[in-house]
């Protein structure tokens, strides 16, 4: 199959060119100006003029299939890859969970079968570790070389998902030396608690109080100690959905002492606040997520972040769960399953709500959503970049069409959209993964399966 | 057309083996290594040496026409492509006439004529009232302006206060082209007093650049104008321009290899005044403990 995109404008982290781009099989053959090529050789030919010919969107944070608190994430590998490319995203990397007891290969193997032969577009795993002993230590090993090169770990939800900072520090320095990396999720789950039971007993019970309970402080404290035992461990840390401006004066205290801490933040801490708790007759339990929205005044802070690299991500945190899922929590706001959708309405929220406003550029776009989390999780430069032999992951994008994100017309498999009614410019039209198209003018023409498992790079 | 191939191609976004298809002077393809060249491409294949893309250096003196003996556009341009800079772009200031008005553009656009072995862009010179030759260096191509805050070191172009600046900054905000300035406070410099690096340093302390650079910053912000500090040799420097961009004051910055290599106690005292003039580059170099 060779597939030749003409005339678009080719936009990379640091390019941006009139340029034509020819795919040969699953990867790109050639960049260049006006490639005449015969008609004959080419198998499909497609116009971007006055469009912007983009690397796939990479999201490193989703919950496809995800067992959370008595319920399970809306979305599923094939409906949520799915909605992923119709959004312009033709990487996902998924988190597997060690539950306590299990081995690593155990959930390995679960969250396999969850994905294969469902992924329309690629998919990853980072690793989710619960309980930390000698044997999983051993097996940590052994998924960096199998390509499963980060792990994630919980300072929060003690008994469930939390680790102890003793096990957190033996993982930090076991990527030390097998090269894996850690992903931090930073809150203060023991202090949380305490502030959860509080309020039940106060009777306080709508879901504001899922807010009102985590602090920003407390991710804060968590952000800085993770990046303390990093920095005694002498290892990377990556902070997991950042949402609190207290949270990134810590990250960039560090950075500014040439630490290796790096962090991401996800759109709905950019364009959602506290004030969507406050919406009427339990609405505010849409916006349940952890960590929560924050205070709208602050959201600058994080916008400044992102340009100067003090973020280098924009994730998504995609985990869905219907209305009758979060109506578990109609009586009780910590019974509320935390999350929401957003893996299909990235990359339009953030092409509009910073390219176009001037907060960040073009190629930092392209940067943030893409390139970035390649580099940091080990799938750069096969993705992430618009370059001879590089996967042939491509977006056309029209940066001038304006769509009303509403959970209707969306694809991602829940009743309900946070950005329900607000209108976007700049949107997805085609999009393809590995040379194969997937999305053609806003149609899907893709195949259930026909996403691969990604063996990740460790750090090198 | 030419093809430039090799295992180490340095791409915008990475390293990688490929061929790089040339007409006319323009990048027109970037193939596989191995992809075909088509029939007639003169092929140059580099196997495993490093291609990247001709290095840019935007501070440059040629010193062409009046001090060519210092420099000149056919020594400048060779030695720069010996170092593998493709493009440079010249300094306004040590050619007569300095590059203040349309006319002495023209005059070293004259100069360099067929002398210049890579590309050359020139800036033009902010010096006490020439505010009027602006738009018209503008118009003739240049890509900026230069100004001094402390003396040149050449008579013919002479420093700016802040009243100058505040006559300029409008237009240049208006075109959109920055000015870069040798930030440097003249009430904070003094005359060295022996001919040893040890005074010369002491006569042009830190605060001097500092103050200089919390002057531009105030006015950067006041006109949205770009500023771009040439050649910070400071930490303290560093911070309040890293501290301005975070405030969103269009403020940028670069240093010199001399900076980061040399440290002041190493540098040896010249023999001979005349010579110790020309080895102490302005700002001098710091002490160590501002390098990281």
């Amino acid at each position: 199959m060779r597939t030749l995109i003409k005339n678009g404008t080719i936009v990379t982290a640091v390019d941006q060119y009139t340029g034509d781009v020819l795919m040969e099989g699953e990867k790109i053959a050639v960049i260049g100006t006006s490639l005449d090529i015969p008609a004959a050789n080419v198998d499909k030919v497609i116009d971007a003029a006055g469009k912007y010919v983009l690397p796939g969107g990479i999201d490193v944070h989703t919950h496809m299939d995800m067992p959370f608190g008595g319920a399970t994430s809306a979305d599923d590998f094939e409906t949520g890859t799915r909605a992923a490319a119709f959004g312009g995203t033709t990487t996902i990397v998924d988190f597997a969970i060690q539950y306590r007891g299990q081995t690593l290969h155990q959930a390995w193997e679960t969250w396999t079968k969850k994905a294969e032969g469902k992924a329309v577009v690629d998919y990853g795993f980072h690793m989710i570790i619960t309980e930390l002993n000698d044997q999983v230590e051993g097996e940590m090993d052994a998924l960096v070389k199998q390509g499963i090169t980060s792990f994630k770990l919980f300072m929060a939800y003690p008994g469930v998902f939390m680790l102890d900072d003793g096990s957190i520090f033996k993982a930090l320095l076991r990527t030390g030396k097998n090269g894996g990396t850690i992903c931090m999720h930073a809150e203060n789950g023991g202090v949380i608690d305490v502030l959860v039971q509080r309020a039940l007993a106060e009777g306080k019970t709508a879901p504001k109080y899922h807010a009102l309970t985590r602090p920003a402080r407390a991710e804060a404290e968590a952000t800085h100690r993770a990046i303390a035992l990093a920095e005694i461990a002498d290892v990377p840390i990556y902070i997991v959905h950042l949402s609190a401006a207290e949270a990134l004066e810590m990250v960039t205290e560090a950075r500014d002492r040439g630490l290796p801490a790096f962090a991401e933040t996800c759109p709905q801490y950019l364009f959602l606040s506290y004030d969507n708790y406050e919406e009427p007759e339990f609405g505010g339990s849409k916006y349940v997520m952890s960590p929560p929205l924050r205070d709208k005044a602050k959201q600058d802070h994080l916008w400044r972040g992102l340009a100067f690299n003090d973020l280098q991500c924009i994730s998504t945190d995609h985990c869905p769960f219907c209305m009758k899922e979060k109506r578990l929590g109609e009586n009780d706001f910590s019974k509320i399953p935390n999350g929401a959708p957003g893996v299909e309405t990235r990359m339009s929220l953030v092409y509009d709500g910073g390219v176009r406003p001037g907060r960040i550029s073009l190629n930092r776009f392209v940067e943030l959503t893409s390139t970035s989390p390649a580099k940091i999780f080990g799938l750069f430069p096969r993705k992430g970049t618009i370059a001879p032999g590089s996967d042939a992951d491509i977006v056309v994008f029209d940066p001038n069409r304006t769509i009303t994100l509403a959970a209707r017309t969306l694809h991602m498999n829940c009743d309900y959209n946070p950005y329900e009614g607000r209108q976007v410019t700049g949107a997805t039209d085609t999009v393809l993964s590995r040379g194969s198209l997937v999305i053609e003018n806003g149609v899907f023409v893709g195949r259930k399966g026909a996403g691969s498992f990604l063996k990740r790079a460790s750090r090198s | 057309m030419l093809v430039v191939r090799s295992h180490r191609v340095v791409l915008p976004e990475g390293e990688r083996a490929a061929s790089v298809h040339i007409e006319d002077g323009v990048v027109t393809r970037i193939a596989d290594y191995g992809a075909d060249a088509p029939g007639g491409a003169h092929l140059f294949d580099f196997a495993g040496m490093v291609v990247s893309p001709g290095l840019v250096d935007t501070h440059v003196h040629v010193n062409e026409p009046g001090r060519t003996e210092w420099e000149g556009f056919d020594t400048a341009t060779r030695a720069a492509a010996a170092g593998g800079v493709t493009t440079i772009v010249d300094m306004p200031l040590n050619s007569i006439p300095a590059t203040t008005s349309v006319a002495a553009l023209d005059a070293k656009m004259q100069a360099a004529r067929a002398r210049c072995h890579v590309d050359v862009g020139f800036w033009g010179g902010v010096v006490p009232g020439n505010a009027g030759e602006l738009d018209g260096l503008i118009d003739a191509g240049v890509r900026g302006f230069k100004c001094f805050l402390v003396p040149s070191g050449v008579d013919e172009f002479p420093a700016v206060d802040e009243q100058d600046l505040r006559r300029v900054l409008p237009i240049l905000a208006r075109r959109t082209v920055p000015l870069l300035v040798h930030a440097e406070d003249p009430t904070r410099i003094s005359h060295p007093a022996h001919p040893t690096y040890e005074a010369f340093l002491a006569s042009r302390p830190p605060a001097a650049e500092r103050d200089a650079i919390r002057l531009m910053i105030r006015l950067a912000a006041e006109f949205h104008a770009r500023v771009h500090i040439v050649h910070v040799s400071s930490a303290e420097g560093v911070a309040a321009i890293a501290a301005a961009r975070v405030d969103g004051t269009p403020i940028t910055a670069e240093t010199c290899p001399h900076y980061l290599t040399f440290a002041a106690g190493e540098i040896p005292t010249a023999p001979r005044r005349s010579n110790a003039r020309r080895r102490f580059a302005t700002p001098p170099i710091a002490r160590r403990c501002g390098m990281d």
